[in-house]
């Protein structure tokens, strides 16, 4: 899979992105040191050998949020996308193998969840269980498996009728042994492909979040946060709007790029999943 | 069609007694008292008697249960806790503001995308085709609130020519409605693209050429019209985006609307407003894709057609 990925012009063009923001990123706070200590008389400095980006209102060094903020998106995404394909990955199992009534349940459970408008269950959970990481990666999983758990029960479906898994069965193959070997490595690429466009929708919907302020502590420096703290410095400052945001699309850009180039691979539209 | 309209209606009704449930269970799980933050530390006993007797919490929860899936039943949802008037009356207030947004920025998207879409497969050139496709990743990446201070710094401060935040007449609607539209567009006009494409390959089109028909009137005639429900579900699919993205874009330029009360509700912790709003942003998610459901007859009469008689 990935293998074959590397020579999709549009893999390629995403690992590019990515590679080129962490490279740019991991050299400059390598140059300068990450330092998120408030220094008030360093205010809103323009940028300069010491910060190379200038500081933000609360005298940090933009850089080393910079860099604090992509990490911690990367960090909050990879975590629910994970949380979310295990959720999914099981559940649609179960719910494309035992078609009675556990799928049926299990089936009418993800509908309700996806029928709430995109980042409305995560800001709900955010709202009543208050802010911080762990709780932000749980509120953002909570509506992500059930998108995955579809597809994964439409692929089971389609898979479990076929001639293959019957020769299985009759060579007296436990259902384990099934799952794992026969039907694991055929979904997966499908899998796949949602996980990494399920990054970047996971991505844009924490820096939301941030934005709302509703996200994580407004201490701990977000993309998203920062975005927001800059808003109020839009027309003197613009850098401190600017310098995020673009940081935020090239990142949710290089995942929506890695998406589309193993979708053409796994033969499925990923974009259609990452609607919201 | 009646049959169609009841059947959507059973649907709804379950839909909203659910989320009603999850909300009210959600809300008896949060950490902490929240009485003690409405008091205050250390608040009066008979203060605190008096707020759980209004709030219905000195009841089994059974019982508060049953009472609050019967005051959802005639849309009473209690009263906010901070300026202490009915939900439902201030949601309402608040309303028609969100929909204005939502039909506002439908109204900019839909007609832009189609025509950009169906450009860039009808006209085959290489510019319309790089116009849609920088459009649409642009749209796609970048996320919207970053849209909406992009479009202030450009509209407002260098041309001079929307307010930046607010709400009045029509020319506070416009930044906003622009804002929202633009990942709508985005992810539209990538679909109307790749369902044209789709279409214009089928084995009818060549047929209608082979007989006669020019490029154009084939698109006219044939294949407009056999994208349409494609098309239709798609853009319903992105009532949730729209949605959603109104939460976002309010609070960008403080539109009063649901998604602000919902904002500010959370950050006040006003919990009888936080369930509102969010019921009633299901709720109104629910409708619209209920009626992208009953729309397809309308576009495509093989559907419905046998049910209908």
């Amino acid at each position: 899979m990935i293998g074959l990925a590397k020579d999709n012009p549009r893999c390629r063009q995403g690992a590019l992105v990515l590679a080129g923001l962490g490279i740019a990123l991991g050299a400059a706070v390598l140059a300068g040191g990450i330092d998120l200590g408030l220094h008030m008389r360093q205010r809103l400095q323009s940028p300069s050998a010491g910060h190379l980006l200038g500081t933000d209102p609360l005298g940090r060094d933009i850089l080393s949020c910079l860099a604090c903020g992509t990490l911690v998106s990367l960090a909050v995404a990879l975590a629910v996308v994970a949380l979310a394909a295990a959720g999914g990955l099981s559940l649609g199992y179960l719910a494309g193998w035992h078609e009675g009534r556990l799928g049926s349940f299990i089936m009418r459970a993800a509908d309700f969840t996806l029928a709430f408008p995109g980042i409305l269950l995560a800001l709900l959970v955010v709202a009543l269980w208050g802010q911080g990481v762990p709780r932000l990666i749980l509120a953002l999983a909570i509506g992500g498996w059930a998108g995955t758990a579809r597809l994964v029960r439409g692929e089971v479906l389609k898979i479990k009728g076929q001639d293959f898994i019957l020769a299985a069965r009759g060579f007296n193959a436990s259902s384990r042994h099934i799952a794992m070997r026969h039907m694991l490595p055929l979904i997966f690429p499908v899998l796949l492909t949602q996980a990494v466009s399920g990054i970047a929708a996971v991505i844009l919907a924490e820096a939301s979040l941030n934005f709302l302020g509703l996200g994580l502590d407004p201490r701990l420096p977000t993309l998203g946060g920062m975005i927001d703290a800059g808003r109020g410095y839009l027309f003197d400052r613009p850098g401190l709007v600017l310098v995020p945001g673009a940081c935020l699309a090239l990142l949710v850009a290089g995942f929506l790029l890695l998406a589309e180039g193993f979708s053409a691979r796994a033969g499925k539209v990923a974009f259609e999943k990452n609607s919201e | 069609m009646t049959i169609r309209l009841l059947k959507g209606a059973g649907r709804f009704l379950v839909f909203f007694w659910a989320a009603g449930s999850l909300t009210f269970f959600l809300v008896r799980t949060v950490p902490g008292d929240p009485l003690l933050e409405i008091l205050g530390p250390n608040p009066d006993t008979r203060d605190v008697l008096r707020l759980k007797r209004s709030l219905q919490l000195d009841r089994p929860l059974a019982a508060q249960y049953a009472g609050f899936i019967l005051r959802l039943a005639v849309l009473d949802l209690g009263e906010s806790l901070i300026d202490r008037k009915p939900v439902t009356a201030t949601m309402l207030r608040y309303l028609p503001n969100t929909l204005l947004l939502a039909v506002a920025a439908m109204a900019f998207t839909v007609p832009f995308s189609l025509l950009l879409g169906f450009l860039s497969v009808y006209r085959e050139s290489r510019f319309w085709e790089a116009l849609a496709l920088a459009f649409s990743a642009v749209g796609l990446a970048v996320p919207v609130f970053l849209i909406g201070l992009l479009l202030v710094l450009l509209f407002a401060l260098g041309l001079g020519l929307f307010p930046v935040s607010g709400s009045g007449g029509v020319e506070f609607l416009f930044l906003p409605a622009v804002t929202l539209s633009i990942p709508l567009g985005a992810f539209l006009t990538r679909m109307v693209r790749t369902v044209l494409r789709e279409e214009s390959q089928r084995p009818y089109v060549l047929l209608a050429r082979a007989k006669g028909l020019s490029r154009a009137q084939v698109y006219r005639r044939h294949i407009l019209k056999n994208a349409m429900v494609p098309i239709i579900t798609l853009a319903g699919m992105q009532a949730g985006a729209l949605l959603s993205g109104a939460i976002v874009v309010e609070s960008v330029f403080s539109w009063p609307g649901i998604g602000t009360l919902l904002v500010r509700a959370v950050r006040q912790r006003d919990l009888p407003m936080i369930q509102g709003t969010v019921l009633l942003m299901a709720a109104l998610y629910h409708l619209l894709n209920r009626l992208v459901d009953l729309s397809y007859p309308l576009f495509d009469p093989r559907i419905g057609h046998d049910r209908a008689r």
